[in-house]
């Protein structure tokens, strides 16, 4: 892929990192970060069952290039790949999957971190707690 | 459509839609309407909108708009509440 690839998505499927981590591989890159956001068991109203996710697709992939752009004007060249999940997800499944490659670890690191940043400021995507059930795990 | 309106589509989210009724819609409006004068035409129509005033967030053609811009023919806006995805 190129050093400069850009993927951005959002799906109602499963997300998988392996794919997103292949495509910001290139010979010019020392570091690839991943991170996957996931479902956990408790928000800021109490045990949850999992969340449910909603967006507006077609901004929210313009938005998500947009960090990218941001990104690689702060951080120097760099690959980053992400997709965002939407549907109702159980706890410990994966809401978003992230994947940067630059040509040193700290930028990637910091790159990494500003897109999800970033993502929670700007990008039309939604979430709302399910509530746990009585007497389920 | 007649003379000197636009029309424009109009896409809720999260209260937005459950206030409506509604994913989408079209609305005609004169030209030289803003996002305001859309946001003004819903909320006569739909009374339950004004509970999300406070903190409505607009779109214009996928890219986050203030009240006081102007629509076009053809805009496809979007009105819903502060994101929290992640």
């Amino acid at each position: 892929m190129p050093a400069d690839y850009r993927e951005f998505r959002v799906t109602a499927e499963a997300l998988e990192l392996a794919p997103l981590i292949d495509a910001v591989t290139d010979p010019g890159h020392g570091a690839l970060v991943s991170f996957l956001g996931v479902v956990r068991d408790h928000g800021e109203a109490g045990e949850v069952s999992g969340l449910a996710y909603s967006a507006y697709p077609e901004m929210a992939e313009k938005k998500m290039a947009e960090i990218g752009d941001e990104m690689a004007e702060k951080f120097g060249p760099l690959a980053v790949a992400a997709v965002h999940r939407t549907g109702e997800l159980s706890v410990g499944v994966p809401s978003l999957a992230l994947a940067v490659g630059a040509a040193h670890r700290k930028e990637a690191y910091a790159a990494a971190q500003y897109f999800v940043d970033r993502l929670k400021e700007i990008v039309p995507i939604w979430k709302e707690d399910m509530p746990r059930k009585e007497g389920s795990r | 459509m007649s003379e000197g309106k636009i029309e424009v589509s109009v896409k809720l989210f999260g209260g937005y839609r459950e206030a409506v009724g509604r994913e989408e819609l079209t609305r005609e409006l004169p030209a030289g309407a803003t996002l305001d004068t859309l946001w003004a035409s819903l909320r006569e129509e739909w009374p339950a909108l004004d509970d999300l005033d406070p903190v409505r967030l607009g779109a214009v053609n996928h890219d986050f708009a203030e009240g006081g811009q102007t629509l076009s023919a053809g805009d496809e806006v979007a009105f819903f509440p502060p994101v929290s995805g992640g």
